[in-house]
């Protein structure tokens, strides 16, 4: 705990931010190359730093880079831009700030960008270097507490060395995620890392320890690093430990962001206590509140539905929330109660359950086929899957669709003969998903379906009906977007294969393609 | 190709299975069906008051054996068309084989067997020849081949072919029945021209019906010609060549052999209601003339009533 800043002192710490030029690099990459294990959350965690930087932080969609799945040159080459931005605005008399995040592998004294390294001492000495009056850097990754011990910056004790009185902060601040010798550590339930979650929690306002709706560099680091070490005492890998490394001067503290000029969001008042949990549509945390009673705390939110939840000892209150442009209360007596197992975040560690309905088009790839046997059909069908139950990003689902048509028999010869044909199928999914932001999900996986097909002969009730049955494997390739919490629409295209044996064998294929509307259970 | 793509070939093969076929529809379509091969006299039921007095007795036997002919044909073709809606037991390529028990004569065992003749490729469909036969046996003894039929064409309802019937397989086997007659039942059929022609050979008396070659040609618009063997019950037998219209009016030449061994013809005609309107009675046979002595009986009604028949 020494570790930890004096509170007391932080939340003395006064400054604004509207002054300042403000410019940000956030890369997020969960490919470490060699050696490494995939990370799942990292470019999650990037593009919700992101956000909250260009949405609260001051930082001009212009000014603000986000790289996810980079390379060490792309990183380099985009801080050089935004050096060079920098540069410009100091030379016009702006106060300045560049804030570098990183969300990804770090091991042995090297950031990791899939096969590309940049060692920890390059992005210091950049950052020590930078044309900027306030250079911050945010490492959450592996052993990134290095980056504190290297040579040639001073290690303050915190944030109480002397200020300057006539000129704002300057400087260089690094925080790392993790001591030099401890993992960062990922979590399924919050659907993110520890320390990003809390550090992105606190700047959402919960780390607003002063309560005048600004959470400077301080507030920030002090909540992250009090929640990140208590969520983490009890995990598997221990506790996980952020460290700092502080050269700033000037006068005041760095503001990161400002709740005022966000219009809407959630306000937790007074009279409750507890720890809330908000959740976005994918029931993944978006944001914490460990309040006290006594005080209100203001979650700056961008607009969107939400899920509120409290957990209690014996129950869980759940609640929808929908953020526009006012200030939403929460108070315990407007969220529901429900039982210990309907937690809805639970879905994040557990499966996630949903039903999708759908309507489709089949047709066969090959023209003979498709012109006489296995004529198109229309099929309706729906489709119950468990998201991350048999791991992270798995999925697997139960479908059933039924269709059919009219189309005719030509035979040479023969006058056409018209047929009404039916068709049940169903199947077994796998598949694994992608998140591509935070509404749109792409997901690749297999099937293996049965397709009992039959058909009759309109008016010719001397002819006898048909039928055929067999198993057909496939993948499939779908798209999704969420556009509510528990909905999300679907657009899904199958390949499958089919052996027809009775005329004579036969390797066919044919091809579904659906649009849907998946509906979430667990809320 | 690899392990992998066989065992799952393999599974798949297994787990196939149904009865979608275009090939069989197609093979089915060159079967005839009992109703294209039936004889359609129209000839209206004799009306109460005819001007000549009596109404056409042969006129209405044109029809009665017609009915008769029909209900042969139904009764021994029936079962090709309940091979027709089921689908087959074992398949070749130009071979579809139906085998299934006979629900109707316990015991027996029913083969039916569809063969596409090969032809020269790019021939013509309506050439296609068919080659059927129908065999059966009763308690595990040896097939017995009850029909046999030689099939033109795509599509029998245009097509043209002969169905042999064998009553005396159908006795050996006891699945026939009552008034069978014995010998072999020719059905010779062409539904492709201009007029459909049926031709029935019946080696012996049976199934309601005299030996004879019965013939029958119906144009599209209804009209037609039958010709027919008919026997009244005075043992007089009328060997009859008959023309009618749509309406069923027509006229008749006919041959006769008296029961006392005399022979001779009459001709006449009648209307649609198959009333008498022409009669040439010169056996004085006819009721209207059986008062009379041959062959004084004059000539009934006027030539000029007779219709125009094809």
């Amino acid at each position: 705990m020494n570790r930890l800043l004096p509170l007391a002192l932080l939340v003395a710490t006064g400054a604004a931010r509207a002054d300042v030029h403000r410019f940000a690099l956030v890369v997020g990459d969960s490919q470490g190359g060699a050696g490494t294990r995939q990370l799942r959350y990292a470019e999650r965690d990037a593009r919700r730093i992101h956000a909250i930087l260009t949405r609260l932080g001051g930082v001009r969609e212009d000014d603000a880079r986000l790289l996810t799945g980079a390379d060490a040159d792309d990183l380099r080459r985009a801080l050089l831009d935004l050096e060079e931005r920098a540069r410009s605005a100091r030379e016009r008399g702006e106060e300045t700030l560049l804030l570098v995040y990183y969300s990804g592998h770090a091991k042995d004294g090297d950031l990791r960008l899939r096969d590309t390294r940049m060692p920890l001492t390059e992005l210091r000495q950049r950052l020590q270097d930078a044309p900027a009056d306030v250079r911050i850097g945010l490492l959450d990754s592996c052993q990134s507490g290095a980056i504190t011990r290297m040579k040639g910056v001073r290690q303050a004790p915190a944030f109480d060395v002397q200020r300057a009185r006539d000129a704002g902060p300057h400087g260089l601040v690094l925080i790392a995620s993790s001591a030099s010798d401890e993992e960062s550590q990922e979590s399924d339930e919050i659907a993110g890392s520890f320390f990003t979650h809390y550090l992105a929690s606190g700047l959402l306002g919960d780390a607003d320890a002063s309560g005048d709706g600004k959470v400077t560099l301080a507030e920030a680091y002090a909540y992250a690093y009090g929640r990140t070490v208590g969520s983490t005492a009890e995990t598997r890998a221990g506790a996980q430990h952020p460290v700092y490394l502080y050269d700033l001067g000037g006068a005041g503290d760095v503001v990161l962001t400002e709740l005022a000029p966000a219009r809407g969001g959630l306000l937790f008042g007074a009279m409750d206590e507890g720890l809330y949990v908000v959740l976005d549509g994918q029931r993944r945390a978006v944001a914490e509140v460990a309040k006290a009673a006594g005080s209100s705390r203001r979650l700056a939110l961008a607009p969107g539905s939400y899920i509120v939840k409290k957990r209690l000892e014996d129950a869980v209150l759940v609640g929808d929330v929908k953020v526009g442009d006012g200030v939403i209360e929460v108070a315990d007596a407007q969220l529901s109660r429900r039982k210990l197992e309907d937690d809805p975040q639970k879905g994040a560690s557990g499966p996630r359950w949903s039903v999708l309905g759908s309507g489709g088009y089949q047709f066969f790839f090959d023209s003979a086929a498709r012109n006489g046997l296995f004529p198109p059909a229309v099929l309706a069908g729906a489709e119950v899957s468990a998201r991350d139950d048999l791991g992270h990003q798995l999925a697997w689902g139960i479908d059933v669709a039924v269709g059919g048509g009219t189309s005719t028999l030509r035979l040479s010869g023969v006058p056409d003969i018209p047929v009404r044909f039916g068709e049940l199928s169903g199947g077994v999914s796998l598949w694994r998903d992608f998140d591509l932001t935070e509404r749109l999900t792409a997901s690749v996986g297999a099937r293996l379906a049965f397709l009992y097909l039959f058909r009759s002969f309109s008016g010719r009730s001397d002819l006898p009906s048909q039928n055929f049955f067999t198993l057909t494997p496939g993948a499939q390739l779908a798209l999704g977007w969420r556009f509510s919490p528990r909905w999300t629409a679907v657009a899904r295209a199958r390949a499958n294969y089919l052996f027809y044996n009775v005329d004579k064998d036969q390797s066919l294929g044919y091809a579904e393609i659906a649009l849907g509307v998946d509906y979430a259970f667990g809320f | 190709m690899p392990s992998g793509f066989k065992a799952l070939a393999g599974v798949l093969l297994l787990t196939a299975c149904g009865n979608l076929s275009n090939e069989d529809i197609a093979f089915v379509e060159a079967l005839p069906r009992t109703g294209d091969l039936h004889v359609r006299v129209p000839v209206q039921s004799a009306q109460p008051a005819c001007a000549l007095g009596e109404a056409s007795q042969w006129a209405v036997g044109a029809r009665d054996t017609g009915d008769k002919l029909n209900a042969a044909v139904d009764a021994v073709l029936g079962i090709i068309d309940a091979i027709r809606a089921s689908s087959p037991t074992s398949r070749k390529p130009d071979l579809r084989v139906w085998s299934f028990p006979d629900q109707k004569h316990p015991g027996v065992r029913i083969e039916a067997s569809l063969l596409r003749v090969a032809t020269q490729p790019g021939s013509d469909p309506a050439a296609q020849p068919w080659s059927f036969a129908i065999d059966a046996r009763r308690d595990g003894g040896p097939f017995l081949e009850i029909l046999y039929a030689y099939f033109v064409g795509a599509e029998a309802r245009s097509g043209q072919g002969v169905i042999a019937i064998n009553f005396d397989d159908t006795r050996a086997l006891q699945i026939n029945g009552p008034t069978d007659p014995t010998g072999v039942m020719m059905v010779h059929y062409d539904l492709g021209g201009p007029a459909r022609t049926v031709r029935i050979e019946l080696g012996a008396t049976g199934l309601g019906l005299s030996q004879f070659s019965y013939f029958y040609s119906g144009n599209p618009d209804g009209s037609g010609h039958f010709d027919y063997l008919f026997p009244d019950a005075q043992g007089n037998r009328f060997s009859l060549q008959t023309a009618f219209t749509a309406a069923g009016a027509g006229r008749a030449h006919m041959a006769v052999r008296t029961s006392s061994g005399a022979t001779g013809t009459i001709d006449q005609c009648w209307d649609a209601t198959a009333c008498l309107t022409y009669l040439v009675d010169p056996l004085s046979i006819t009721p209207i003339c059986a008062a009379i002595p041959a062959p004084q009986c004059p000539v009934q009604g006027s030539l000029s009533a007779c219709p125009a028949v094809p």
